[in-house]
């Protein structure tokens, strides 16, 4: 707009001064007319100064230079003879007037205009200035004049929507997309009834088609209290519309969620209690307001109340397990957390609760059931224990009770020889040896039968085995015996192994016993010894040139009381194998032979090289 | 009435073990008045009962077996140790068993010597021999 600075841009000495130079120019008109002898009809020089200095200076300067010219006048009038004085008087009350009225319009004119001027650019402006849209329409909903912010929410060019109605090219259509007739637009009932309508629910369209939320106030504009149109005061709510919606959404979550949520502050009390509050707690929201939490709900924290308070007030932060009574009177544990934030500059309390009790009570009852059980695996550790102390005391005491019979038997059978043998045909003599036999015999089965029992119950001792040097020791100890038939042991190279001791000594003294007992056929006696690695196992084997056996019931070799041979040729119990095979299994080993009849038999039994092995329970 | 010379007192409720011990003893001539009896309570009598009014025996030994019916031989054997009369009395206990508890409480009680009966018979009749060789010949008893 164009900018001609208005006289109040003007300071008064500017004002003032103009007045004064035309003044002075009048006056120097004047006295140059006078001078050249020209007539002195300064009225329109007059008017013109006037009307000059009224519409650039003022009301005010313009009035001085009224008096100013009159002072002139009056002192440089000539009196001209003839004239009455009320006439002269009259004349320059006259010309003051005029003058007066003159100046007094002029400048009245000159700040209506600016004024108007103002105004206009003020409102210019404001309008430019403005963030929100804003649109004035006439009254048949013609555009009058648009911001340049709603031009830009809108996307149309300013110049383009001057004139046009603006409902079909803004306001055509609902949030849902159905037309949206004018007739029901509270714009239109503003051009049409004069009213005033704020909406905030409804979308303007932009020149691409694009929609935004809106949220726009109409207001008549009256003339003479005639609606002669409306402004229209818009704003893109999208992304309001969206925080609110997600705001909402958030809102039905906190309701619809399973855990209790409230909000607290330190002054009022509960401010806030979402459903799953008044599902868990059974207080209703209208109850809760204005409680305190942990008093409402008799919280029973882990740590004193105090401590709970201080810490929370300090850092602003607690969570923990805590037991909280509900309104009817059952206790439910619940995992909390509190956190402090800072609402409207005050520090309020965000509470979130999650009802635990269930898992309370599965961890209480596991705990209470892992207590059971450590218990009753000690128990059923000791009644074990027990049990084999028993089994232990039962087969001492079986075993002595069995031979107390056998002891008068065999005694008894002496007794008779003794002292009527020399009434005993050879024959009667004999049949008491065989009872005699007999009985021995009962004898050695019941100890190896207690043998075997102990050898199978022992807790297995594992150490490193020197077996060679265990294999010597053995041989040694058979070969120093009173009444040791006496062999030639070539014992080799054994590899070193884990296991017990004792228990393997036995396997040796069986193996080679046997060795032994079932070459005494032969002249000479020779019993090898040998082993080797393979496979990650260690074989050891035991070999004899004896009597051999059929390999066709190589199979009942290990079974216990199972014998090849008839007890005739070589006496024995038939458990010295399966003393064997039960050892060597236990530690995780096998057992097998080879043999032939009248050349001899092998047997091999492995043990594992490493420490890996755990004992096999049952292993047959 | 005189004391009745006891040399031994066999307490063993089995008759086979009792003949066996009895003969062995017998064939070694290591004891010529033994005094058997059957069960603990026959065993008290003779020395606490109306029996001993009729006299004290005061063997040299007294052979003992812990499995007995009525007192048992532990019982016996405290009775025994516990009395002024006979708690000088060598105790010899010949048991088939060899628990450790019994062991402890016999020992505990002031038993002299602890034999577990050998389970074969040869060995039972060397073991009665040589005991019987101890305590009856070899060892000192007051007299």
């Amino acid at each position: 707009m164009n900018s001609s600075p208005g006289y109040r841009n003007w300071t008064p000495l500017k004002r003032y001064g103009l007045c004064a130079v035309v003044f002075l120019v009048l006056l120097g008109l004047s006295f140059g007319l006078s001078y050249l002898h020209y007539k002195q009809d300064l009225s329109i020089p007059l008017l013109i100064g006037t009307i000059l200095v009224a519409w650039f200076a003022g009301r005010g300067p313009g009035l001085a230079l009224i008096v100013l010219i009159l002072i002139a006048a009056i002192m440089r009038a000539e009196p001209r003879p003839g004239t009455p004085v009320s006439t002269i008087v009259f004349g320059y009350i006259t010309a003051v007037v005029i003058l007066g009225l003159l100046v007094v319009l002029v400048s009245g004119r000159r700040n209506a205009s600016v004024t108007n001027r103002r105004l206009r650019r003020q409102n210019e402006l404001l309008l430019n200035s403005v963030g929100e849209g804003i649109i004035g329409i006439d009254r048949e909903g013609k555009c009058t004049f648009i911001n340049p912010a709603a031009a830009a929410l809108i996307g149309w060019a300013t110049d383009e929507l001057i004139g046009k109605p603006l409902h079909p090219l803004l306001h055509h259509s609902r949030p849902d997309g159905s037309p949206y007739p004018p007739a029901e637009c509270p714009i239109g009932a503003t051009l049409r009834n004069a009213a005033e309508r704020h909406v905030s629910d409804e979308v303007f369209f932009k020149k691409s088609g694009d929609r935004f939320f809106v949220e726009y106030t109409s207001t008549p504009i009256y003339e003479d209290e005639e609606v002669t149109g409306a402004v229209v005061v818009f704003r893109d709510i999208t992304e309001e519309k969206n925080a609110r919606d997600a705001l909402y959404q958030k809102g039905l979550l906190i309701e619809q969620s399973h855990e209790a949520i409230m909000v607290w502050d330190f002054e009022h009390g509960i401010l806030d209690w979402n459903s799953g509050s008044e599902r868990l707690y059974g207080y209703s929201r209208a109850n809760a307001l204005g409680k305190v939490t942990y008093k409402l709900l008799h919280t029973i924290f882990p740590v004193p109340v105090d401590e709970f308070l201080m810490g929370l007030q300090r850092t602003g932060f607690w969570a923990g397990d805590v037991v909280h009574l509900t309104r009817d009177g059952r206790e439910v544990y619940s995992s909390t957390r509190y956190q402090i934030v800072d609402l409207n500059g005050r520090r309020t309390v965000l509470q979130t609760n999650r009802d635990i009790t269930d898992r309370k009570r599965a961890e209480n009852e596991l705990r209470g059931l892992n207590d059971t059980l450590e218990k009753r695996v000690a128990e059923r550790t000791q009644s074990l224990e027990e049990a084999n102390k028993e089994l232990e005391a039962f087969s001492y005491s079986v075993s002595h009770d069995l031979r107390a019979p056998l002891r008068a038997v065999d005694g008894f059978s002496r007794i008779v020889i003794e002292d009527y043998g020399d009434k005993l045909d050879a024959e009667g003599k004999r049949l008491l040896n065989v009872i005699r036999d007999n009985a021995q015999n009962m004898g050695r089965l019941i100890d190896d039968l207690l043998q075997f029992s102990r050898l199978s119950r022992k807790t297995l001792e594992t150490s490193p085995l020197d077996i060679r040097n265990l294999a010597q020791d053995v041989c040694l100890e058979l070969q120093s015996a009173e009444d040791a038939t006496p062999a030639e042991f070539k014992i080799g190279e054994l590899p070193e192994s884990y296991g017990d001791r004792s228990l393997m000594r036995q396997v040796f003294v069986n193996l080679f016993s046997n060795a032994i007992k079932y070459s005494r056929k032969k002249e000479k006696i020779e019993v090898e010894v040998g082993g080797f690695a393979h496979n990650g196992e260690n074989i050891y084997f035991v070999r004899d040139h004896g009597i051999g056996f059929d390999m066709k019931y190589a199979d009942k070799l290990f079974g216990v009381f199972q014998r090849l041979h008839d007890a005739e040729q070589f006496e024995g119990t038939g458990v010295g194998l399966a003393i064997v095979h039960r050892v060597v299994s236990r530690h995780g080993g096998r057992v097998w032979a080879e043999a032939e009849l009248n050349k001899g038999a092998t047997f091999y039994f492995s043990l594992p090289r490493e420490r890996t092995h755990e004992e096999r329970p049952d292993a047959e | 009435m005189p004391n009745r010379e006891v040399e031994l007192l066999l307490v063993e409720d089995n008759p086979n073990d009792a003949e066996l011990t009895l003969r062995a003893l017998r064939k070694n001539n290591l004891a010529n008045t033994v005094v058997h009896v059957k069960d603990g309570a026959e065993a008290l009598d003779l020395f606490f009962g109306d029996s001993a009014a009729d006299g004290e025996i005061t063997p040299k030994a007294i052979l003992l077996d812990l499995k007995l019916p009525k007192v048992g031989g532990i019982e016996v054997l405290e009775r025994l140790k516990s009395d002024e009369r006979t708690k000088t009395i060598p105790v010899i206990v010949l048991t088939s068993s060899r628990e450790d508890t019994d062991l402890q409480r016999c020992y505990e009680l002031g038993v002299n010597s602890y034999i577990v009966k050998p389970v074969e018979f040869e060995n039972f009749i060397k073991a009665v021999t040589e005991l019987g060789f101890y305590w009856l010949l070899l060892n000192e008893t007051k007299s």
